[in-house]
């Protein structure tokens, strides 16, 4: 089914997004990278290169090379003569749409053909009707042009708000800076002003890097840096990553080995730049946001306490010191939960499947907000569907029976997130009853639970011997708050050490007990075929271990679990042996009797009495 | 009293009902093709979806891994870089960790002299030429290929 995107046309870089049921997901290109450089080149050979590929080549082929033609877009701007033809601006970012289109239906396996494109808010008409036909141009049914601090807004969801509210968006990107001003009233959008500075951007801060690694090297070696070319290139490299770096710590190391050599030798690189070093000589840039921050309010005629949301869009809005410059012009904490370098194109994808129905044509499901489950021995939940499970859904589990003869089976649902049942909520209690006798684990009882489209559960318990069925229906489960909800995760979250602990124990309780059961019951059958002496090597461990399973001590139950597993393995071993034994005396062939029977050779079938 | 006259108007409720129920039926089964179809979509779409995991699944791996041997590669060129200064007792070291990843997927490529290619390397010096094909002249700084993919392009000087 061919897919509706959202495209952040960007001055630098451009990310392409797409509505996967109903959750927008960002698209990588061919080259495995979620953004892609608005470079687009045409080859001596004629070829048209875009993305990091032009970017590559660009300095052997100027001319034919063209960055950030977003600038020149509803200009009359055309490039020279390139093997005929003259290119416009809308031609040139075309390349880049199509590039985006090519690697989005690669990566779908599916046609791409309606698309929301994004723009500045400032742009002017022909600004955005040269966008529009630069989508047609690329093979796109453009389905809207929409401006860029709109689609941010649109990817936090902002525009759900039920009241009348104010949305401030700072976007500093590679190298452009915005900060728009938004108001949003009954579902639509207003732009009250923009302003920004549209040479300013995250490669400033990195030059300020590389300016002050030129000054260091040539204080230290009076050797001038910026003459090298490739010197020059690490040099960017590493100053992007050391900004990158002190967004996470407080100081970082750039290591810079045989960067340049004299004729006594190589020389080396390696400086250290704390966060505090790098916000002093970055302040000035920082400054330049405050006063296009307080211009945009201005405009707008309101005042910092009247803004009710603020975003950060752009890579740069990682950087701490900007952060900080945001809290401080607003006393907001700005909302960054969504990528700041994917935010524009998701907005534009969330636009675009409302445009094309997507949100209509899938019924918007809900989850389960916290795990169902059942009680079972020990005291433990077990879970049968997991919270944050979307729903309606329907899962099954085959259950059996803890004791001998058990004539019913008691079914508690239980909701939330705790190891243990008391600590869950129970939603409800119904028994199964008249089951036929058998022994402890045989009988299989299917519990089914089905969560249908409105939240309702319906939980069932069968009997397969006897098609029994009871079953109940819970209504209520849904009805618990949200508060309630995170409240009950957080508990168990912090107390999951000791419910790990207790759940532990309740296992080792009763694989205790199995244990127990199973070897009185070999001792019982098999009894009469052993010595004294062989019954009572068994008989010692099992009377320690049903005193431990009294006790309290879950190391004790444990270590007698074990020797007793190791007593009841070697008796079984001499019934083996024995019954072996037997046989050859009795003349009829034994298979693997020599040595420890193998489990191969086991075949699942009733032990006849040869008696 | 006839029959005829009380049958009229019982003819008359009947004919309406059932075109009642007509309408209804038409619109119970517009509204279950339209369910019928929205389940089909999503059954389809949930289908595609499966099989675009499964395999961006083995690409994501490589790339994580990529990541990892990306992370390395300075090291590489710093022992490139103080052999090439003719550094003691470097080269069994960079042999050994250029060997080992090029076990894993690693691969140097090896572009001098030959056309230039943007895929694969970045020029950071360019030399006017005599018009022909741009050549490169000079690595710079290595590029690798990890299984299959460029890691990271060749810095390279090209000529033409």
């Amino acid at each position: 089914m061919a897919k509706a995107v959202g495209i952040d046309l960007g001055t630098t870089n451009s990310v392409v997004s797409v509505l996967e049921a109903g959750e927008p997901v960002v698209i990588p290109n061919s080259e495995g990278a979620r953004t892609t450089p608005s470079i687009v080149a045409f080859s001596k050979a004629g070829e048209v290169l875009v993305g990091e590929v032009a970017k590559r080549q660009a300095i052997t082929n100027p001319d034919r090379t063209f960055r950030s033609i977003k600038r020149e877009m509803g200009t009359t701007w055309t490039s020279a003569d390139i093997d005929g033809k003259k290119y416009t601006p809308q031609e040139i970012s075309a390349r880049t749409l199509m590039k985006l289109k090519r690697d989005a239906e690669a990566y779908l396996g599916d046609t791409v053909t309606d698309a929301v494109i994004t723009v500045p808010a400032y742009f002017d008409d022909a600004q955005r009707t040269a966008t529009k036909e630069a989508g047609a141009i690329a093979g796109l049914n453009v389905l809207r042009i929409i401006n860029e601090p709109t689609a941010a807004a649109l990817a936090y969801g902002l525009d759900k708000s039920t009241q009348d509210e104010t949305i401030l968006v700072f976007d500093l990107g590679g190298g452009t800076f915005d900060v728009s001003v938004l108001e949003i009233g009954d579902g639509v959008f207003e732009v009250k002003s923009t302003h920004g500075d549209t040479h300013l951007g995250g490669d400033d801060w990195d030059q300020r890097i590389i300016d002050w690694l030129t000054q260091q090297f040539k204080s230290a070696h009076g050797i001038d840096l910026a003459q090298d070319r490739m010197a020059v290139q690490r040099l960017k490299e590493a100053a992007e990553k050391a900004k990158i770096e002190l967004s996470q710590t407080q100081q970082t190391q750039i290591n810079l080995p045989f960067i340049t050599a004299t004729a006594e030798g190589p020389l080396h690189l390696d400086e250290s730049l704390t966060r505090s070093k790098f916000q002093e000589m970055t302040a000035d840039l920082v400054e330049r946001c405050r006063v296009a921050f307080d211009q945009a309010i201005k405009d707008a005629g309101l005042t910092k306490s009247q803004i009710d949301h603020v975003i950060l869009v752009g890579g740069s809005t990682r950087m701490p010191a900007v952060q900080e410059l945001v809290f401080n012009m607003t006393g907001k904490e700005p909302n960054k939960s969504v990528n700041p370098d994917e935010v524009v194109a998701i907005g534009a994808a969330v636009q675009a499947g409302v445009l094309k129905g997507d949100v209509k044509d899938i019924l918007l499901l809900d989850v389960t907000p916290l795990s169902l489950g059942i009680e079972t021995k020990g005291g433990v939940m077990t879970k049968l569907i997991e919270r944050n499970t979307t729903i309606p859904t329907r899962r099954t589990e085959v259950f059996t029976t803890a004791d001998d003869n058990q004539p019913s089976v008691e079914i508690n649902v239980l909701q939330g997130e705790r190891e243990m049942a008391s600590y869950n909520q129970s939603l409800g209690k119904f028994n199964l009853v008249d089951l036929p006798p058998a022994q402890r684990g045989t009988p299989q009882i299917e519990v089914t639970f089905d969560i249908d489209a409105n939240g309702i559960v319906h939980v069932s318990a069968k009997d397969r011997a006897t098609s029994k069925e009871q079953s109940m229906t819970i209504t209520s489960s849904s009805s618990l708050s949200k508060e309630k909800i995170e409240e009950m995760i957080r508990d168990a979250e912090s107390h999951a050490e000791d419910d790990k602990r207790r759940r532990e124990e309740a296992e080792v309780r009763n694989n205790a007990d199995s244990l127990v059961y199973q070897t009185e019951k070999v001792l019982k059958d098999q009894g009469d075929k052993v010595t004294e002496e062989e019954k009572a090597a068994v008989e010692g461990p099992l009377g320690i271990l049903k005193t431990a399973i009294a006790g309290n001590n879950i190391d004790d139950i444990k270590a007698a679990t074990e020797t007793l597993m190791g007593a009841s393995q070697e008796f079984s071993q001499k019934l083996y042996e024995t019954a072996a034994r037997d046989s050859e005396a009795a003349g009829t062939s034994a298979s693997g009797a020599s040595g420890a029977p193998n489990d191969d050779d086991i075949v699942d079938a009733e032990i006849v009495d040869e008696q | 009293m006839s029959e005829d006259n009380v049958d009229q108007p019982e003819d008359a409720i009947d004919a309406e009902i059932v075109e009642l129920i007509e309408h209804d039926i038409d619109a119970l089964v517009q509204e279950r093709n339209e369910f019928k179809d929205i389940a089909l979509r999503l059954q389809a779409d949930f289908e595609n979806y499966k099989k675009r995991v499964t395999s961006n699944m083995s690409d994501e791996v490589d790339r994580a891994t990529g990541r990892i041997a990306d992370s390395l590669l300075p090291v590489l060129d710093a022992c490139e870089a103080a052999f090439a200064h003719g550094a003691d007792g470097v080269e069994p070291i960079w042999s050994a960790l250029l060997k080992a990843l090029e076990k894993q997927g690693l691969v140097a490529l090896d572009l001098l002299d030959k056309p230039f290619d943007p895929t694969t390397s970045e020029a950071v010096v360019h030399e006017e030429g005599d018009g022909g094909e741009p050549i490169v002249v000079e690595v710079l700084r290595t590029g690798y290929e990890w299984k299959g993919r460029v890691l990271r392009a060749a810095m390279v000087k090209v000529r033409g």
